[in-house]
């Protein structure tokens, strides 16, 4: 169900505000809002949508007349226009609704006028007054695993019903915008088309954590192989990997594995370093054995 | 890159409903940049969302020339904080959940 918008609320003004009060009020709010002042900010650039919106009604003379008259009567604004239509045509007046016309096209990402707007003034691509030389910058996003970005993977996107076949290097971050020229809107008066940006969403689908090119991993590591020193093997993202864990290793040291990271952005054959954070566990459920043990190294220290 | 590439700055200008004077302003402020052939003045395609983009703080807000060139440095201080900030998520996060 498409709401009642009171854009004079919008725009925080009277409803017998100039053009001038209009036009200051949209400004300053705009100021505030405009996306190109708050980039990658979603909740700024919905309220600069109603804010625009808000302002190509109150701004227009013929859309304002029309949002005025109807108002939170705005769904039987047909009828009404239709009855006035008889009505005139009774009385020979022969002056029918002007100022009311669908574009009929679909604009894709330009659609952003509310359902409201739409319908009581017609489908409208967003205006500024000027037509635009480049065409317009499309924007997607992508999601994928970690594990799917350590390697060079080619796929297909459908990107406004049109396939498009990228090659997504290894070693994306999350995050990350990849722009493809050329890939956006179509240019107007035979400019260059806009640009395609894709942002990656990547999922950590591993025990890993990623920072750059690095990998980070803690893992515990037995009380007795920390003491003596012997061998761990570990999981590393490309296979099993033997360590040496050296005598007498401390709780929280740190290992650095060379080349055991994460595949580097369009550097083939580099990958970043992988660094172990041991975590000692002490045995638990000691027998009594165990205990007496523990025991008589705590007393050979006392000497 | 080709002359046939360049997007002529008169045809920019006129497109956009600004003056040129608006943007040889905005190259003297380091903001924009045209290429000059044989007396003319071009637009390199990669510049234009960028251009673009001043054009709009310009005629959609009325914003003046000093405004836009503070703009301008702000956006790129936000940008930078933003990289740091993503950095510096990423360190934090490595100490969650260990």
């Amino acid at each position: 169900m498409t709401g009642f918008i009171d854009y004079y609320k919008v725009l925080g003004v009277d409803k017998n505000a100039t053009e001038e009060e209009i036009k200051k009020a949209f400004r300053k709010l705009a100021r505030k809002y405009h996306p190109d002042l708050n980039p990658d900010n979603e909740e700024a650039k919905k309220k600069f949508q109603q804010i625009n919106e808000a302002n190509e009604v109150l701004s227009d003379p013929e859309k304002r007349k029309k949002y005025d008259q109807y108002g939170e009567h705005w769904q039987h604004a047909e009828q009404y226009e239709e009855a006035r239509r008889q009505q005139q045509q009774q009385r020979t007046s022969g002056q029918g609704f002007e100022g009311y016309t669908y574009s009929g096209s679909d604009f894709g990402e330009g659609a952003y006028f509310s359902d409201f707007f739409e319908q009581m003034f017609g489908r409208k691509r967003q205006s500024r007054g000027n037509v635009r030389y480049r065409g317009e910058d499309y924007r997607a996003s992508l999601q994928m695993n970690l594990t799917d970005a350590m390697a060079t993977r080619k796929q297909v996107l459908n990107v406004n019903g049109k396939n498009i076949r990228i090659t997504i290097p290894a070693g994306v971050e999350d995050g990350q915008v990849i722009k493809l020229k050329g890939y956006g809107g179509e240019g107007i008066n035979g400019g260059p088309k806009g640009d395609l940006y894709i942002t990656f969403v990547i999922n950590n689908n591993t025990p890993f954590k990623r920072v750059g090119d690095d990998l980070h991993v803690t893992l515990d590591l037995p009380l007795y192989t920390a003491v003596l020193g012997g061998d761990e093997v570990i999981e590393t993202l490309d296979g099993k990997v033997k360590l040496k864990v050296a005598p007498e290793t401390q709780n929280g040291a740190q290992v650095r594995l060379k080349g055991k990271g994460f595949p580097k952005y369009k550097k083939e054959g580099a990958f970043g370093d992988l660094y172990v954070t041991w975590n000692i566990k002490i045995p638990g459920q000691l027998t009594e054995e165990e205990k007496e043990l523990f025991r008589q190294l705590a007393e050979i220290k006392k000497r | 890159m080709e002359k046939a590439d360049l997007i002529p700055a008169e045809d920019f200008c006129s497109h956009h409903s600004v003056s040129y004077t608006f943007v040889s302003g905005l190259c003297d402020a380091g903001l924009a940049e045209v290429v000059t052939i044989e007396e003319v003045q071009y637009i390199h395609p990669d510049c234009v969302a960028d251009l673009e983009k001043l054009v709009r703080l310009h005629a959609d807000l009325d914003i003046n020339m000093e405004g836009i060139e503070a703009i301008a440095h702000l956006l790129q201080q936000v940008s930078d904080l933003r990289v740091q900030l993503k950095n510096m998520t990423q360190q934090l996060d490595m100490y969650k959940n260990t």
